[in-house]
């Protein structure tokens, strides 16, 4: 208790210094080696760190007011609380990411640039975080019907019949539970879907190379995924641990009249939720500390023209000002 | 290498009819081919910093003149029949524009020389 007051105390001491190392941090991962970087492309760069950073700080602040509500929450809503609280950070990070994104900085200047590629979510976002997201995501929803149908009618524990009674434990993810977790999740992932569909549609750094105004946005789909995958992964092992200590303690050691009694079944369920849950866990982790691919492929301006005398090359060029080359023939 | 458009505010020339001209282009040229997609209007207007209805109306436009398609699925393609450009005019396009640059012409005086040529009467170029 000493210890949390003490955290009370010196949070809002650290909590800006900490916002600020993690804008440095994310700017410096998001910076070009070395190649010279024009202003609206350091200003992108930083609006990208800047988004992440304080969308993580929601993350974190919704985090914060979610424990203390469920902390003084009581009874059986205190459990629902807690078990909500990844998926309260997640929609808070998401929400603050898709407001960064819609503010992205419009294009300036007398002279704007475009690829004429059309941008899709499956093209910009890295396959590692797609993966763990929809991974966690089928794993959750699978974990929740089968403890949904598994859970005693109060929906919150679990029984084992035994020949001559039955153990009940809890606190077990059934419906009173899962039924929350599952849309907590649907809204994740339509949250995590609509903000990477704001990273594809934000406009292009128009003075940036376009494989480098890619590279940025495949940056900001990766703090994205990994946000989500973190608050998914995160729920998963919550209810798988729940799960397993339940089914450990209703299927293991059960004792009446002198006769100990188990059931392997659900002991050993049991034993495989908990472990699947450490499993999860540390994949979590693994995969939330992957750094994103700095923005470092063309960094530089769009180049300059190509020789006048490469005929190949001039196929290539744009017309520096006015009506393009075949105007002429229109 | 990834395929530009640029559009320049400052020209005299309105920013739909630049972006459908080097559209056309890059079809001629070659570099847009057949069943290509384009970006979709609001993807383009905001890249651009302009107004989805100046890229709703070049769209529209090359739709007219036969150069894309609007599918319901797909979005804006490039459509079937716009044959590139044939590839040896193809180079002696490129030929002319690198000789004419190497001449020291600038892009507009190279227009105007082709301009002039084909104000005139197609025997007299054969001669």
């Amino acid at each position: 208790m000493a210890a949390w007051s003490f955290l009370v105390l010196i949070g809002p001491v650290l909590a800006p210094l900490a916002l600020v190392a993690l804008i440095v941090f994310l700017v410096r991962t998001g910076q070009a080696s070395g190649l010279p970087l024009t202003t609206t492309a350091v200003a992108a760069r930083r609006h990208a760190a800047l988004t992440t950073a304080l969308a993580g700080g929601a993350g974190l602040f919704a985090l914060v007011v979610g424990s203390a509500g469920a902390q003084s929450a009581s009874g059986l809503s205190a459990g629902l609380w807690t078990g909500l609280l990844p998926a309260l950070a997640g929609a808070a990070f998401l929400g603050a990411h898709a407001v960064g994104e819609a503010t992205w900085p419009r294009p300036a200047g007398q002279v704007r640039r475009a690829g004429l590629e059309r941008r899709t979510i499956r093209d910009l976002a890295p396959r590692l975080g797609r993966t763990a997201v929809a991974t966690w995501a089928v794993s959750l929803a699978v974990a929740l019907l089968t403890f949904g149908l598994a859970a005693d009618e109060t929906g919150r524990a679990v029984s084992v019949t035994f020949e001559d009674g039955s153990s009940t434990a809890g606190p077990f993810p059934g419906w009173f539970y899962g039924a929350p977790l599952l849309g907590a999740t649907a809204i994740v992932l339509l949250a995590t879907w609509g903000t990477l569909h704001l990273v594809a549609t934000r406009p292009a750094v128009s003075d940036a190379a376009p494989r480098w105004d890619a590279a940025l946005r495949r940056l900001s789909a990766h703090r994205v995924l990994r946000g989500a995958q973190t608050v998914l992964g995160l729920t998963l092992v919550g209810v798988l641990w729940f799960a397993g200590t339940a089914l450990h303690s209703a299927g293991g050691a059960y004792t009446l009249d002198g006769v100990s009694r188990t059931d392997p079944l659900a002991a050993t369920t049991g034993t495989v939720a908990l472990v699947a849950a450490a499993v999860a866990l540390l994949a979590t982790l693994a995969v939330g500390v992957v750094p994103g691919v700095p923005a470092t492929l063309g960094a530089e301006t769009p180049a300059g023209p190509p020789s006048p005398v490469d005929p190949a090359a001039t196929l290539d060029r744009p017309a520096p000002s006015g009506p393009p080359v075949t105007s002429a023939a229109s | 290498m990834s395929l530009q458009i640029l559009v320049d505010l400052t020209s005299g020339v309105p920013p739909y009819e630049q972006i459908r001209l080097q559209i056309g282009a890059h079809v001629a040229a070659g570099r847009l081919r057949v069943d290509d997609r384009l970006p979709t209007i609001r993807a383009l207007a905001a890249d651009l910093g302009v107004a989805a209805g100046t890229v709703a109306r070049a769209y529209r436009e090359l739709e007219s003149n036969g150069v894309v398609v609007t599918r319901r699925r797909s979005g804006t393609v490039v459509a079937a029949g716009t044959a590139p450009a044939d590839d040896t005019l193809r180079r002696a396009a490129a030929t002319f524009v690198a000789t004419a640059r190497a001449s020291g012409l600038d892009d507009e005086s190279t227009l105007e020389l082709v301009r002039g040529v084909l104000l005139r009467p197609a025997p007299e170029l054969r001669g």
